[in-house]
């Protein structure tokens, strides 16, 4: 009886080891060798949607642009672009650099030739104040002072002052440094717009960092 | 009755042959985009290159990594490519103007810059008698070689299905200055 069972568990190891078995033991390897590839390069971790905090000075990449918090003041009139805040309202000046990512220029609040960014105005900007409600449309001009309608030029940094009208209430929240920037991240998308099938539109994605402001001193 | 092997492989033959045609009928099919690419123009022998609302040619191209502009406080620093044009309208001087000068290079195209607050870009064109400006380009300061391509188009934005003038500029080839200043565009000789 003994040696009949010692016969079958024989068996079955031959059978097990055989050169018939071999493709199931190749098939089983490849398995175990992509589970344990899954694993190691984090399969199993929880897909995280949470921006990136960045505090003031450090850089945020998205996949078409960098952004970096140079400075943020707090203003009644901005005297070189003619801007002046309405009764009630405040300025927040945020001074950035930012860096076009992408092949071809940009404008940041308008279109450059060809190319809709939007990357401050309209419906879903790119750039976008979070804890308080801007009163009105954002404008933004070089930190040199040149020429506002801002182009940025591929792989060339470019230091950016941006204004948005908050009111005075909001301008008190900011005091308490609940006031983030919103960085979100953009898809070139070509060949869907109006104007014309060859325009590149920057699409809005997801939210890609937060951007912490501080206040001068 | 059995079939021979030959017949047998016939259909799976015909298959790959279908998807390997389908495969290269949509390799060569080009963009639709490209339907509607502006045709370019090109200089002739006398360096002159003439499109439908413009006439251009290049008469300088410095590199430097300063540039001023004359009667003006702005200044800027960087990695700038100065180019002088001299431009007429060839036709009419109703719109004929630079819409749109970019720089290609690398497959990455840049615009004149909008910093310098003299451009020869918009500038309103006369006919039989060249305008002579500049128009400067701010580049990343790894981009020191190579050839780029000078587009200008009449019209802004770059239109489609009309004419754009290139001209092949050689990065490496460029003249070196410490600062370049910026002229105001004026009128040359007719």
């Amino acid at each position: 009886m003994a040696a009949g069972v010692r016969d079958a568990a024989a068996g079955a190891t031959r059978t097990a080891l055989s050169r018939r078995a071999l493709p199931f033991w190749i098939v089983a390897a490849a398995i175990i060798g992509l589970l344990a590839g899954f694993i190691g390069f984090g399969g199993l971790a929880p897909a995280s949607r949470t921006p990136a905090i960045v505090t003031a000075g450090d850089e945020a990449r998205t996949s078409l642009y960098t952004v970096t918090v140079l400075d943020t003041e707090i203003t009644d009139a901005v005297e070189s672009q003619f801007l002046e805040a309405e009764p009630g309202e405040t300025l927040l000046l945020v001074t950035v650099r930012l860096e076009n990512l992408s092949d071809r220029a940009v404008g940041v609040d308008r279109s450059a030739d060809r190319v809709e960014s939007r990357m401050i105005t309209g419906r879903e900007p790119l750039l976008e104040l979070s804890g308080v409600t801007p009163t009105g449309t954002a404008r933004s001009w070089r930190a040199d002072e040149s020429r506002p309608a801002v182009i940025l030029q591929p792989g060339v940094p470019a230091d950016v002052t941006i204004a948005w009208p908050i009111s005075d209430d909001d301008a008190a929240a900011f005091d308490e440094g609940t006031v983030r920037l919103d960085a979100y991240d953009a898809v070139e998308q070509s060949g869907q717009v109006i104007l014309s099938a060859s325009t590149i539109t920057w699409r809005r994605s997801e939210l890609s960092a937060q951007l912490d402001l501080e206040a001068a001193p | 009755m059995t079939r021979r092997p030959a017949s047998r492989a016939v259909p799976l033959l015909l298959g790959a042959a279908l998807v390997i045609g389908a495969g290269v009928v949509t390799a060569v099919t080009g963009p639709e985009a490209s339907l509607l690419d502006p045709f370019t123009v090109g200089a002739a022998d006398d360096g002159t290159a003439t499109a439908r609302t413009l006439a251009a040619e290049v008469t300088e191209v410095t590199r430097t990594e300063r540039v001023t502009v004359a009667g003006s406080e702005w200044e800027a620093e960087g990695d700038w490519l100065v180019i002088e044009l001299a431009v007429s309208a060839p036709t009419t001087e109703e719109d004929a103007a630079i819409g749109v000068a970019s720089l290609l290079v690398d497959g990455r195209l840049f615009q004149a810059s909008e910093r310098p607050p003299a451009t020869l870009v918009g500038t309103d064109l006369r006919v039989g008698t060249d305008t002579v400006g500049m128009v400067a380009f701010e580049l990343p300061a790894d981009l020191r070689s190579g050839t780029a391509e000078l587009r200008l188009s009449g019209r802004y934005p770059t239109p489609e299905l009309d004419d754009v003038i290139v001209f092949p500029i050689d990065l490496a080839d460029a003249a070196t200055a410490s600062a370049v200043e910026i002229e105001e565009p004026r009128l040359g000789a007719p």
